[in-house]
């Protein structure tokens, strides 16, 4: 296990050429875990998200000397995960729509095969209902009930105001009561 | 009276709470001792085909990001014909023979140039080898026609003059 190192540890650490390797492990070691299922509970499968993952740490071991600490080390990472995620998102759902295979059924269908999900029928419905949110809708839903980030920390991640963010939210929530209430009616 | 929150966020449905609380997700075993590996093991390797990237490897990225955007094809292949037009007109026009010289410039020029005029070259030639006059096809007399018109042009005070 990882002893924990507050951040300002964590960038002076990687701020030197010969601790640089150590501390940026220090810094995926400390934050792979909020990352990796703020990707997952939006891509819904595994090797999407260990891609995004990678993809978002290497982003962030280029952009650190572009980091100016004005925000937190975790709110930078969600911004860059959250972009990926998105893109990553974009791009498959253009690839497999021609196969059907990118619309919210079919992706929540082959969760119910995936041997990394372990969910009942009533979690599959609930991920069937976050799949067939918008994509930035299903982020912020995502972000206030999975990571439980307070609106002031969506905002600096999506760059949007906290206004604009509680509409969505509540909007997200009441499609997904919809959803279930169709379900089971 | 106590004012209503618009979007209350404490407003989420029993059963969602409940759900919450659960995690249906699995990773792979002993996925997050392995990810920081993974990833520093990936900046090396980038690290280190950055550095024996060929030189003209830039070369290639600007194709491939030209391949993903149609408009810097449309922006490249417009620079490209307006440099490459006016050497194209040149090249296909017919050599010009309009020189633009004054007679003083030709002066000056053969003035500058008259000692390196080749003598021994000159006399080498072989004046039997060259037509001086192109084969005419005449009739009889009308060579002598054609001389008499010719000497009735002539001055002979010029003519006594030269000679």
């Amino acid at each position: 296990m990882a002893s924990a190192l507050s951040d300002d540890q964590i960038l002076a650490l990687i701020k030197h050429q010969q601790t640089r390797d150590e501390g940026f492990t220090k810094l995926v070691q400390t934050y792979q875990e909020r990352i990796y299922w703020h990707v997952r509970k939006f891509l819904f499968d595994h090797d999407d998200a260990n891609d995004v993952v990678q993809n978002t740490f290497i982003k962030a071991y280029k952009g650190l000397k572009n980091f100016k600490g004005r925000s937190k080390l975790y709110t930078w990472l969600f911004k860059i995960a959250s972009n990926e995620a998105i893109t990553f998102l974009n791009q498959k759902t253009r690839k497999q729509m021609q196969s059907l295979d990118g619309t919210p059924h079919a992706v929540v269908d082959k969760l119910a095969g995936d041997p990394f999900f372990d969910g009942d029928e009533i979690q599959l419905q609930l991920q069937k209902a976050i799949a067939l949110l918008p994509g930035k809708q299903r982020l912020v839903f995502n972000m206030r009930y999975y990571d439980e980030l307070s609106y002031k920390e969506i905002s600096e991640i999506l760059e949007t105001s906290t206004g604009a963010l509680k509409a969505s939210y509540h909007h997200a929530v009441k499609k997904i009561e919809q959803f279930f209430k169709d379900v089971h009616t | 009276m106590k004012k209503r929150k618009l979007y209350p966020e404490e407003d989420l449905p029993d059963f969602l709470k409940k759900l919450k609380e659960e995690n249906p997700f699995m990773i792979p075993f002993n996925y997050f001792n392995e990810l920081p590996h993974e990833i520093m093991g990936r900046i090396h390797e980038e690290a280190k085909s950055r550095r024996s990237e060929p030189p003209l490897q830039w070369v290639k990225e600007m194709l491939i990001r030209l391949s993903s955007s149609p408009l810097a094809w449309i922006t490249s292949g417009i620079l490209i014909l307006l440099i490459a037009v006016p050497f194209i007109i040149r090249k296909n026009m017919p050599p010009s023979d309009d020189f633009d010289l004054e007679a003083d410039e030709i002066a000056l020029y053969i003035k500058a140039n008259i000692d390196d005029f080749d003598e021994d070259l000159f006399y080498a030639v072989d004046l039997d080898q060259i037509e001086l006059f192109p084969e005419l096809e005449m009739e009889e007399g009308q060579l002598d026609q054609m001389m008499e018109d010719l000497i009735q042009y002539i001055d002979i005070e010029t003519l006594a003059e030269i000679l």
